[in-house]
């Protein structure tokens, strides 16, 4: 089976390679003095951006949510709205894996850092703000990049109450295992995500980070994608995944 | 040929003898489309000489220069718009405007590969591509990729298997006379 695939497989690139024209080395190579005056750009590097729009919505969030009120809901719906409209138009942010693992910590620990145990407005907001940057595709991750992103996520616990979400909690190293031991005995589900892309694969992890407030916390079960376990909870189509 | 000064572990000269090779390589990331080749190989060359993409020898020049380019082209099909399945009709339009001056055989052959081809997942299809074609081991495909060596197994397992299926089911349309009513029509 091996050989006669690989013998279709050859001839179809093949006369796809002969069809296509040759590109040259001296046209594509840029001569000495020809960086700066380079049509093409990496005028904004993915790291300084996302360092920036990281400060920016430090930034705006300390001073909005320094004082919690009644009107904190409302606040923050325009919030995000004027920040959306800011970051409108600015580059998409590509991140490397070293870029990403160092937003990452420094979002772990901002996160640990503004809670005591409990997650408040400004951490929902902050989490909030992640998944706008993401749905609005302004910050793109790769598949490990999001998977590790969610498992992040993942760490909030949401704690029931009368069939509804009543806090989130942080939760350890202990208390982890301990909630992937419960769920992966209540329900086992391992689906295949490995037809997917990444963009069906991304989609899927943004739904999981946009519904994060959802409150229908039923169901429970571990997922495999692309050999990540991912603990997912609740239901198929919304709730917390984290990476085990 | 002096050594580039952003990068100094690489030189001029390696770039230039591994040109046509990572050239093919843009041009299967684009889809086989000339234009957009050339710009990924303009941008990878222009990120090694300003030193955004820095060679640090832990794998060969060459499994970092496919990477490299992977990555830019991604870059710029995403800033381009380009996607695979427009790539894709373009090549079945291609092939219906020559249909009648080619073998027809062939035609089922090209018609029938792209077709299964299309059912894999990107990865699947970067994989095959590079053992099938390039005769590269799944190590450095896993490298290029930047996923493990255990993924790219089991990717390229999945992605033969669905191949074979599919191509038998063709060839079996093409003996019953529905295969090209499908593909042509």
């Amino acid at each position: 089976m091996e050989h006669f695939l690989k013998k279709v497989i050859r001839n179809y690139y093949a006369a796809k390679h002969e069809e296509a024209k040759s590109i040259s080395f001296d046209e594509c190579f840029p001569g000495e003095g020809e960086e700066s005056n380079s049509r093409t750009r990496f005028t904004f590097p993915a790291g300084l951006a996302a360092c920036l729009v990281l400060a920016i919505a430090m930034s705006v969030f300390y001073q909005r949510f320094a004082i919690p009120g009644s009107a904190e809901g409302v606040e923050s719906v325009s919030v995000m709205a004027s920040l959306h409209q800011d970051i409108q138009g600015s580059v998409v942010l590509g991140l490397s894996d070293v870029q990403a693992t160092a937003l990452l910590e420094e979002l772990e620990k901002f996160i640990r850092s503004q809670s005591s145990g409990e997650m408040g407005n400004l951490e929902m907001m902050k989490l909030e703000l992640l998944g706008t940057l993401l749905e609005s595709r302004k910050l793109e991750l790769s598949n490990s990049q999001a998977v590790a992103m969610t498992g992040l996520m993942g760490r909030w616990y949401p704690r029931m109450k009368d069939g509804a979400i009543s806090e989130y909690v942080w939760m350890d190293d202990s208390e982890l295992n301990q909630f992937v031991a419960d769920c992966s005995t209540q329900c086992h589900t391992t689906a295949d995500f490995d037809s997917l892309d990444d963009a069906e694969l991304t989609n899927y992890l943004l739904n999981c980070l946009g519904s994060w407030s959802g409150t229908n916390c039923n169901q429970s079960g571990v997922i495999e994608i692309n050999g990540h376990r991912i603990l997912h909870a609740p239901g198929v189509d919304s709730g917390v995944d984290v990476n085990i | 040929m002096a050594r580039l000064a952003r990068n100094s572990n690489i030189r001029e000269s390696e770039l230039r003898l591994l040109h046509q090779d990572i050239s093919r390589w843009a041009l299967y990331c684009v889809d086989f489309n000339h234009d957009l080749a050339k710009e990924t190989i303009q941008q990878t060359y222009l990120k090694i000489v300003e030193g955004t993409a820095q060679f640090s020898k832990k794998s060969t020049l060459k499994t970092w220069l496919y990477s490299v380019v992977r990555i830019t082209a991604q870059e710029i099909k995403r800033k381009q718009g380009s996607h695979l399945a427009s790539a894709g009709q373009e090549s079945i339009d291609t092939l219906l405007a020559e249909e009648e001056s080619t073998n027809a055989q062939d035609h089922f052959a090209n018609a029938a590969v792209e077709e299964a081809l299309g059912e894999l997942s990107l990865m699947q299809r970067e994989i095959i591509y590079l053992v099938f074609y390039r005769d590269m081991p799944l190590s450095e495909i896993a490298e290029i990729l930047g996923v493990s060596i255990g993924t790219v197994r089991k990717q390229y397992h999945r992605a033969k298997n669905k191949l074979a299926g599919l191509l038998k089911t063709s060839e079996e349309e093409d003996k019953n006379g529905t295969f090209f009513e499908k593909s042509y029509t």
